[in-house]
Order: structure tokens, then C-alpha cells, then sequence
């Protein structure tokens, strides 16, 4: 008799992680009723010390390592995924501090996701105590073009449009040159504006960072990002950080400058080194 | 289900922003993990002008 069998079940799927949250140190593993990546029931906690580790199981045909980097071109597919990921980390958050993952953390048994469990015990401990009782918050700070440039020029250019004069190729060319001089303006311009919104935003917040700068081809907006930022918000700040946001856009409104806010999150940006 | 649970209204770039970017790194015992998001980003940036010329292209049919 071969001393091993080979088990077909263990090679077809995998344990996709979430996060990890806390637990009661006589906690058993906790099978929920909550919805994974997967689209169907079969959420489970994982319990390790006074850690769990929340996961659901995965066919490796689609979360294999050489299917997930083809899929992940599929916008499609990614969208569907990083919702469903993002909807149950929102449900255990109702209830739990929770650390969240990065899209795509795949162990091949849930033994591997005990070890890590036991391996992490002091470091997960101290992260989810330290965030307990707080929130991340996005803030994203746009301006339109135009409105911006009109408000930053504020008369001066027509005037100087008005003497182009003679040609119509010699007014495109000077528009144009005004229009980039403009662009350059009011990029700085309003990343002055960005640094004046992160310090008064970050009053309100114990950690705070700033993400990287989007296209508009990623953002797929009309406006410009100028401004990227998330904020880690004490429950009982929140009011007085979202009353600065309005605060913030109803000085700058006019001149075509905004921020907008997405959150609760789970504390995306601040779990990193 | 749970009205906050379901943000349909949060943006697929917002979701991406976090969830792809940012969050915990496991090495080591994990299988699989997507370490190179600056790559993903690079995809997505062509997807997102494909899906966007489509719009427009189908903006063009009666």
C-alpha cells in the first residue's frame, strides 16, 4: 500500500483570507451564514490564541495563480470579486475591528491559515487593539477645468484674446498658450489647496496618508484629481471631520474645487509596515 | 441585507484604490498573493479606455 493518497478535494480549492479580526481566546471556529468572494454562503472564522482569521473556500480553477492573473484583466470579473470582498469585510465591520487583507490572499489549507495565526499572534493583536474604535475615511479633491481656470484668471485673458487680433491661426495659438499657462496654475494652485485640506483634515484623525495620484483615465472622470487622501477617524470624530469636509467645499466651491468622501472603510491604508 | 453593506453607490475605483492597493501583505505561507498592483494598474488603465471608447462608440448607434 502507498503510505500517501492523494486527496482530489485539497488540489481543486483553496482558502481565500479576508481578514483577521478578534477573538475570545475559548473560541471554536465560527461557520457564518455571510456571502464570500464566491458568491454563495460559507464564510468561516478561523479561531487561533485570541485571533480569527475570517475565510471562505475557493475553486482553484478560478483563484489558481495562472487563472487569477489572466482574470484580473477582466474588468468584469475583477468588479464582481472586489465587491463581494468589499460587502462581507463592510458586514463583519458592523460588528468586529477588522484587518483587511489585500485583494487576492489565497492559502492552500486552512492549516497554513492557522499558522500564520500563531506565527502573527503579537503583532495582530497589538494592530487590532490600536484600531479598535476607529474608521479610515477617503477624501478625494477634484477641480473642474474650467470653472478653475476662469476663477484663476478672472477676466485677465479675455482682454489679452481680444488683441490676438488679425488671424485665426495666430488667436488658436495664443488661446492655446493661455490655456496651458492656465493648467499649470491651477495644478499648483490647487495643491496648495490640497496641503491646506490634509492639515485641517488631519485634526480629526490619528493617522492620516496620502494615496497615490490617479489618471483620469483611471478615475474615468471629467474633473482632475488633486487631492488622495485617507484618514484614520475616531468613531466619535467623525461628525467633526465630515462638518471640515463641508466646511472645506463650501470655500472652494465656487472657484470649482471639491472633496468628496467614501467611507466607513475598513482601515485599508492603515495595516501596512 | 444591510443598507450600509450594500454601497452600490461606492465607485469601482474607490473599491480598487483599497482593495487592490492597499492591506495586509502576507508572505510565505501564502499560495498566492498579488504583489505587483503597479502591473494590475497598468491593465486597468488600458480596460478602462477600451470601456470608455466603447461607450462612446455606442453612443453613436440610433
Amino acid at each position: 500500500m502507498p503510505d500517501f493518497v492523494k486527496v482530489p478535494l485539497e488540489e481543486e480549492f483553496a482558502w481565500y483570507l479576508y481578514g483577521i479580526v478578534l477573538c475570545g481566546e475559548n473560541d471554536r471556529d465560527i461557520d457564518t451564514d455571510l456571502t464570500g468572494i464566491s458568491a454563495e454562503p460559507g464564510v468561516r472564522i478561523i479561531v487561533s490564541g485570541s485571533l480569527g482569521a475570517v475565510v471562505s473556500r475557493v475553486p482553484l480553477s478560478q483563484f489558481g495563480a495562472a487563472v487569477l492573473e489572466e482574470k484580473l484583466q477582466d474588468l468584469r470579473w475583477l468588479e464582481e470579486k472586489v465587491r463581494l470582498h468589499q460587502e462581507l469585510l463592510q458586514q463583519i465591520m458592523q460588528e468586529r475591528t477588522i484587518v483587511p487583507m489585500k485583494f487576492g490572499t489565497i492559502f492552500q489549507s486552512q492549516e497554513r491559515v492557522r499558522d500564520i495565526l500563531e506565527k502573527q499572534q503579537e503583532h495582530f493583536q497589538a494592530l487590532l487593539k490600536f484600531l479598535t474604535g476607529h474608521e479610515e475615511w477617503g477624501v478625494k479633491g477634484y477641480y473642474r477645468r474650467e470653472e478653475l481656470h476662469e476663477y484663476l484668471s478672472s477676466g485677465e485673458c479675455s482682454s489679452k484674446l481680444g488683441q490676438g487680433g488679425t488671424g485665426l491661426g495666430k488667436a488658436y495659438l495664443l488661446r492655446k498658450k493661455l490655456e496651458e499657462e492656465l493648467e499649470s496654475r491651477a495644478v499648483d494652485y490647487s495643491r496648495q489647496i490640497g496641503e491646506e485640506a490634509y492639515g485641517w483634515l488631519r485634526v480629526h484623525s490619528v493617522r492620516s496618508t496620502l494615496n497615490k495620484f490617479l489618471s483620469r483615465n483611471v478615475t474615468g472622470r471629467e474633473e482632475e484629481l488633486f487631492f488622495n487622501g485617507a484618514f484614520l477617524v475616531a468613531k466619535g470624530s467623525h461628525g467633526a471631520f465630515r462638518h471640515t469636509v463641508e466646511k472645506l467645499n463650501g470655500e472652494f466651491g465656487a472657484q470649482g474645487i471639491f472633496l468628496e468622501v467614501s467611507g466607513p472603510w475598513p482601515p485599508y491604508s492603515f495595516v501596512g509596515e | 441585507m444591510n443598507e450600509l453593506a450594500r454601497q452600490k453607490d461606492v465607485t469601482l475605483l474607490e473599491l480598487l484604490d483599497r482593495i487592490l492597493d492597499k492591506g495586509v501583505v502576507l508572505t510565505g505561507d501564502v499560495l498566492i498573493s498579488i504583489a505587483d498592483v503597479d502591473l494590475i494598474y497598468l491593465g486597468l488603465n488600458l480596460i478602462l479606455t477600451s470601456v470608455e471608447k466603447m461607450h462612446e462608440y455606442q453612443g453613436w448607434e440610433p
